[in-house]
């Protein structure tokens, strides 16, 4: 069993991310880097690009990464803008 | 106090052939304006006579591309066409590579579900004083009440 993970956006940092509510975008984000602790807690960290900050309040979010054929997407529980970058508490990867 | 805001809810329409659409069920003012603006440039909407100078072949299309946001349709070699998160001009551009049956059995579905939630908003706002908004359903075809 995995005890420790980290996904990002490759070392260049310009793959971008997205944070969605429902169909409209609630913030970009490059440099991202999702990590999952030994205790199975999932959290993001990520340069923020734009950011809606009306969108961000709202319920539900998700943090979603391109992949062929669709996106990675993570709820996200509470997120966070401060000086360009967001921090984020996410659920379990849902698909 | 009833929320201003459109809360991001959808709807599935369904299709001849076990086809089916997934839609908003509504769209928000900003999405309403940006319809507007791909369907009818430059035409001032609430002006006496208006409607009379939209095409229906431009306002179908963009009201399917203002809806949508994903399907069943599937390519030639079965698999289906991703549509999720693509723009509406994306979505305009792709409808015309349909057979034109196809996109008039889109362009109805998705102008009778505008019309029926406007059916229902005007219910909704029975007692409200505000004029009605504008609507392109009547350019397509359909009611409006």
């Amino acid at each position: 069993m995995i005890k420790d993970l980290v996904l990002h956006g490759g070392s260049d940092g310009r793959m971008e991310a997205t944070i969605s509510w429902a169909w409209h975008t609630a913030a970009v984000c490059r440099a991202w880097r999702v990590h999952k602790s030994e205790t199975g807690k999932w959290s993001l960290v990520a340069h923020v690009v734009r950011a809606d900050a009306f969108k961000l309040q709202q319920r539900p979010l998700f943090f979603n990464v391109p992949r062929t054929g669709g996106h990675f997407c993570w709820p996200v529980r509470a997120v966070s803008v401060t000086d360009h970058q967001i921090t984020a508490a996410l659920d379990p990867m849902e698909c | 106090m009833r929320t201003r805001i459109v809360e991001p809810r959808t709807a599935r329409l369904e299709l001849s052939g076990g086809d089916w659409l997934l839609v908003k069920e509504q769209l928000n003012a900003g999405e309403t304006m940006d319809l507007f603006d791909r369907a009818a440039p430059g035409v001032d909407l609430t002006q006496p006579g208006a409607m009379a100078k939209l095409s229906p072949m431009k306002v179908g299309p963009a009201l399917v591309g203002a809806y949508l946001l994903d399907w069943s349709l599937v390519d030639a070699q079965g698999q289906v066409i991703p549509i999720r998160g693509q723009s509406p001009e994306a979505i305009e551009a792709l409808l015309r590579a349909f057979d034109l049956e196809t996109l008039t059995e889109l362009m109805n579905a998705v102008s009778g579900h505008d019309a029926r939630m406007r059916e229902k908003k005007r219910h909704l706002a029975a007692t409200a004083s505000s004029a009605p908004s504008p609507s392109l359903v009547g350019a397509v075809g359909g009611t409006n009440g």
